[in-house]
């Protein structure tokens, strides 16, 4: 009988605080992202000298504080700031040592993890397009080594410019000899440039020539729809983490609108980090409306069928609504993801994931734990 | 013996073009609301003397074609406009005669109809305060004319003039009187101004005080989500009809604000939207709580506040209304036809009945209007 394999589709990394520093090419290293303080003193980053708002006010570390209560993240990082960037490492191991990271993973039975970035989910707000790419280089070479003394069990989330196509193509082609690979796509594209606008195409091109798929993830090229509301909030905050999947919708529906689909046929989506519960009513809501006003769109199909094929989504082990998605969208299009070691991360991931399991059939079981991704990324 | 009502809590009216022309106080005339002729020769919607970004290229009647085909639709609405605004009233008696209203309802089955606007998705948001607020009189005394004639049977939304938050509890106070009736609250908020911010808060008092809710409702507003992606899609569209987020992002706003703790006897209606999403909001909200919620207003968890105040309607043919149901308590269900706009089907009833059947008899009719008597109070 084949074993379940467990492939956690988005873990996380912390980046050191001389990433960049070691990494980035000399010409830019005097603008390159790193450990500073901001006007009010605290612990900020910054990158070309200005501090990066969602990583400043001495809260960066929130990001690093899996298994806290809130009680201790505000007392340590919001109100006293006794808590810096490298107390988070020091607290996290796994995020920033591979063979930790690995030794985590044989704790919590774990067979293959992908692994995210955390402060490299800004590195396309980057305004200077060069900077920008030369950011995304060096990231994504120290995930790469990263990766390296993982035994095959780690695999880079590849981070791009995606304030500019052509050079996210180039970064593409560059980082193809990585082997298998996640692919971020930030869940707000650039201002104006939804990814269902014809620009995009040669980049989903070259996914469709490397065999990846894209993954929509919480990071920010563009303006976030809760900043409409609330443009104050730059923080780790309540309203941006419930405010984040409105993101994911939005980008996930505009491939829809711009027939991205239809051009290309073997295009991969996944959607990461957002739930997934909303996912069946957006996809009823999409096929009514196609009934509706479907000439106003680009997509000759309805969008589940699209979906039925070509997309996936990732749920939380400890998703209450999980066994609906699975049961709504079908085995073959869900995968998994811990969040380690981020602040919303759960706890015994794999145990959760079982129980959440429990009523489906043992090739179900197999597809969601780990076959569904090793197909999907073409892992060995 | 009592029969259990059956209750559209969203259905629409079809507004006389000239209504603001024929009505609107003296010193407003020059800018009153009409129909008139855009550059493209086309029919257009003018509010506050500049064309509507919405209501343009001739599709203005798109909303009166309830049971159409997209291609019936495509080809007399977008691609060769024949169809006018008045023309589509002309078909639609249902929507502009209030015998004709009832007449429908008697065939399909409805006890009572809640009546929104269609015209006045557009123009919620109109910039200058007084001129909103007489907009909003002419249409309120006109649309409560209208279900005056059958009291037991249609119940007006009324307009603020969400532009400016005293204005708009003045209208609040000059609608009191009226008996039974619904309040259209944007999608967005007009000038992006969050719910949850203070400077609603006279609103929502008042709201509390005559103790019934406002109901979020797709309409012009403030920034539409959708337009961060697409700026250039204006007119009626699929993107446009696909995107609920903009309800989704200020009902979540109420929660930041600490709303429902200012007012304890706030409520709240969302419509027009699915129904699916709501678990799963609530849900996404409660965890961030737990996580974070020292970054918000909010004392309890977000569910909390929902299960005793918070309502959302499901559209006769979802096939998650059921599940939502359950998963939220039937209690919190209501249901709506949104005749005659180009989204809704015939026979509703039937369809709903469908839909529900494999909730417990007690359920279905707390579904089918029970919820809706009690909370609009239409006893």
């Amino acid at each position: 009988m084949a074993k379940m394999l467990f492939v956690d589709v988005d873990g996380h990394i912390l980046e050191p605080a001389n990433l960049w520093l070691d990494y980035i090419e000399p010409r830019f290293k005097d603008r390159a992202m790193r450990v500073d303080t901001d006007l009010a003193g605290l612990e900020c980053w910054s990158v070309d000298g200005e501090p990066i708002p969602f990583f400043s006010s001495g809260t960066a570390v929130d990001a690093a504080t899996i298994g806290k209560d809130q009680k201790w993240r505000r007392e340590k990082i919001f109100d006293s700031h006794e808590v810096n960037w490298d107390d988070g490492l020091e607290m996290n191991p796994p995020a920033w040592k591979p063979d930790r990271r690995i030794a985590m993973m044989d704790d919590e039975e774990i067979d293959g993890s992908f692994l995210f970035p955390t402060l490299g989910l800004t590195l396309s707000r980057i305004e200077d397009r060069e900077l920008s790419a030369a950011h995304c280089r060096a990231y994504n070479n120290w995930i790469r080594d990263f990766c390296a003394d993982g035994n095959g069990r780690l695999f880079p989330a590849v981070t791009l410019p995606w304030g500019d196509v052509q050079r996210a193509v180039g970064e593409l082609k560059r980082t193809s000899e990585f082997g298998a690979r996640a692919v971020q796509a930030p869940n707000t594209p650039p201002n104006d440039m939804s990814y269902g606008r014809l620009r995009w195409d040669p980049l989903w091109a070259e996914l469709v020539n490397q065999g990846l798929p894209v993954s929509l993830h919480v990071g920010n090229a563009g303006t976030t729809s809760g900043s409409i509301l609330y443009p104050e909030f730059s923080l780790p905050s309540w309203w941006d983490l419930v405010t984040g999947p409105i993101d994911s919708m939005l980008s996930f529906l505009s491939f829809f609108q711009g027939g991205v689909f239809d051009r290309f046929p073997k295009l991969k989506v996944v959607v990461l980090e957002s739930g997934a519960a909303w996912l069946p009513w957006l996809l009823i809501r999409m096929d009514d409306m196609r009934e509706v006003m479907g000439f106003t769109t680009e997509s000759k199909r309805q969008p589940t069928e699209y979906f039925s094929t070509q997309c996936w989504v990732s749920v939380d082990p400890g998703d209450e609504l999980g066994q609906f998605v699975i049961e709504q969208l079908g085995a073959d299009r869900v995968l998994w993801a811990y969040d380690y070691p981020h602040s919303d991360g759960g706890k015994e991931p794999v145990r959760n994931l079982r129980k959440l399991l429990q009523g489906f059939t043992p090739r179900e079981r197999r597809l969601v734990s780990g076959e569904n991704a090793v197909g999907l990324y073409g892992l060995e | 013996m009592n029969k259990s009502p059956i209750i559209d809590v969203d259905g629409h009216i079809l507004e006389p073009s000239d209504l603001w022309v024929k009505n609107i106080e003296s010193e407003f005339k020059n800018r009153a609301m009409h129909m008139g002729i855009g550059e493209d020769g086309l029919e257009q919607w003018y509010s506050e003397g500049k064309g509507d970004v919405f209501l343009n290229h001739g599709t203005s009647a798109n909303m009166a074609t309830v049971g159409r085909t997209k291609e019936w639709r495509q080809k007399n609405i977008f691609e060769n406009p024949s169809l006018t605004w008045e023309q589509g009233r002309e078909i639609n008696p249902g929507a502009r005669d209030p015998d004709a209203r009832v007449a429908l309802m008697d065939e399909e089955e409805i006890d009572k109809s809640i009546l929104y606007p269609s015209l006045g998705l557009s123009w919620v948001a109109t910039k200058d305060p007084a001129l909103a607020a007489a907009y909003c009189r002419v249409y309120n005394d006109w649309l409560v004319d209208f279900c005056s004639t059958h009291p037991d049977r249609l119940y007006p939304a009324i307009i603020l003039p969400w532009t400016d938050v005293n204005e708009a509890v003045k209208e609040l106070k000059r609608t009191a009187g009226v008996g039974p009736r619904a309040v259209m609250c944007p999608a967005s908020p007009p000038h992006d101004r969050s719910y949850g911010s203070r400077y609603w808060d006279p609103l929502w008092a008042e709201f509390q005080e005559q103790d019934m809710p406002p109901a979020l409702h797709v309409s012009a507003g403030g920034t539409p989500s959708s337009s961060l992606l697409y700026p250039d899609i204006t007119m009626p569209s699929w993107w446009v009809f696909s995107t609920s987020q903009d309800i989704q992002l200020s009902f979540m706003s109420f929660f930041q604000g600490g709303v429902f703790d200012r007012f304890p006897d706030f409520k709240l209606v969302v419509l027009e939207s699915g129904t699916l999403w709501m678990p799963y909001i609530l849900d996404r909200m409660d965890e961030k709580y737990e996580v974070i919620g020292f970054t918000m207003e909010s004392k309890e968890e977000p569910s909390t506040y929902f299960k005793t105040r918070g309502w959302i309607s499901m559209e006769p043919e979802d096939e998650y209304g059921a599940l939502t149901a359950e998963l939220l308590g039937a209690d919190r269900i209501l249901w709506a036809y949104d005749y005659p706009h180009s989204d809704s089907w015939t026979g509703p009833v039937k369809t709903l009945r469908e839909s529900l059947s494999r909730l417990p008899e007690d359920d279905q009719r707390k579904v089918m209007g029970e919820n809706a008597l009690d909370l609009y109070k239409m006893n």
